[in-house]
């Protein structure tokens, strides 16, 4: 489900600090759902340029804790919204819905425990 | 973070929206013995870059999507401002944005960092970026000092030169040091020179001054009535006796 290698580039990005490693996991859970649903907000709203930010945000976000998949589909998404192809970019929204709680589950494995 | 800098390689501004990119970077900056600065948006940095502490940032690491004001646009603007351009900017990029890393070299970013974050690589990123920054700053002091000793050169003219003027220059141990050194000197003797000559004018004044006494003395004791007067005070001095 994680990338190992993007997890270990982590873990020495943060100088192998446990507690600042679990701090940014538990910022990344805090702030996932907001990005998902201003995703569904800009959408329904046809916003691209919005769009295109909460799932750039999303795709940089995944990617650093290694949720290649949540990145990839969140990349997809920034591609289409910077074209302003958002017309049925609510089916790629929902596989992001889909594959966020796994995510969650696999953070929580890797986070440290204080 | 302190704030002076103290034992910091040097100041880093980090501009970014995104919450953990941002708390990412403070920290491996931290790691690696930089003083991160952070700011949300293009708009935030440039405010930061335009008040009294711009002078104090070495590098800035600048995203390129942001609301308020992008990083384009944030790019473009310190490198119009005279006082900003020559600071490394080192763009944040996902790794499949060459093309927009491309644009903003272009622009005159220094550089580029990918995302996901690798410590070796921003290490060497700033690192370089660091020394092109200190190169730079070395160029601008030597431009600065080579302006004073020119200065100098026109105090000279303008008789407003003074010595003490060039003792920073003077104090350099390159070649802009040994002119100064030497321009110094020279200005020295110049000055003794001055002085002698303004001596020997002055002596000299007193001579014609003497000389045009006498000749005074020699134009009324020359004449007939004074002769007359000194016969008679002669003759005068004769009967008393």
């Amino acid at each position: 489900m994680l990338d190992h290698a993007a997890l270990d580039a982590l873990r020495e990005m943060v100088g192998g600090d446990s507690a600042f490693l679990a701090e940014l996991i538990d910022t990344f859970l805090q702030d996932t759902p907001g990005l998902i649903s201003d995703m569904q907000t800009a959408a329904t709203l046809a916003d691209a340029d919005a769009l295109r930010r909460a799932a750039h945000t999303l795709k940089s976000n995944s990617r650093t804790f290694g949720a290649l998949r949540l990145g990839d589909l969140s990349k997809a998404i920034e591609e289409r919204a910077a074209h302003s192809q958002i017309s049925d970019i609510d089916e790629l929204i929902d596989l992001v819905v889909e594959e966020y709680p796994a995510v969650v589950v696999a953070l929580k494995v890797e986070r440290p425990e204080s | 973070m302190s704030e002076d800098g103290i034992n910091s390689r040097g100041r880093v501004l980090v501009v970014d929206d995104a919450a953990i990119n941002l708390m990412l970077l403070e920290r491996a900056l931290l790691n690696e013995g930089y003083e991160p600065v952070l700011a949300k948006n293009g708009s935030e940095a440039l405010a930061f870059l335009r008040s009294d502490f711009s002078h104090t940032v070495d590098v800035v690491l600048l995203d390129i999507l942001m609301p308020i004001l992008d990083g384009y646009q944030t790019l473009t603007a310190i490198k119009e401002d005279p006082a900003l351009r020559h600071l490394p900017v080192i763009m944040i990029t996902a790794v499949e944005e060459t093309e927009s890393a491309v644009r903003c070299i272009e622009l005159g970013a220094m550089d580029y960092l990918p995302k996901p974050f690798n410590v070796a690589i921003l290490r060497a990123r700033l690192g370089a970026s660091l020394a092109a920054k200190r190169l730079r700053d070395l160029e601008l002091e030597y431009l600065e000092q080579v302006g004073k000793v020119t200065d100098a050169a026109a105090a000279v003219e303008l008789g407003t030169f003074a010595l003490n003027d060039l003792d920073q220059v003077a104090g350099r141990e390159d070649a802009l040091g040994s002119l100064a050194r030497m321009f110094q000197r020279m200005a020295q003797e110049v000055k003794a020179r001055e002085e002698r000559l303004q001596q020997q004018v002055h002596e000299l004044q007193i001579e014609i001054d003497e000389t045009r006494q006498a000749a005074k003395v020699a134009e009324i004791t020359e004449t007939e009535y004074f002769q007359q007067l000194r016969g008679q005070a002669a003759e005068l001095r004769r009967l008393m006796d």
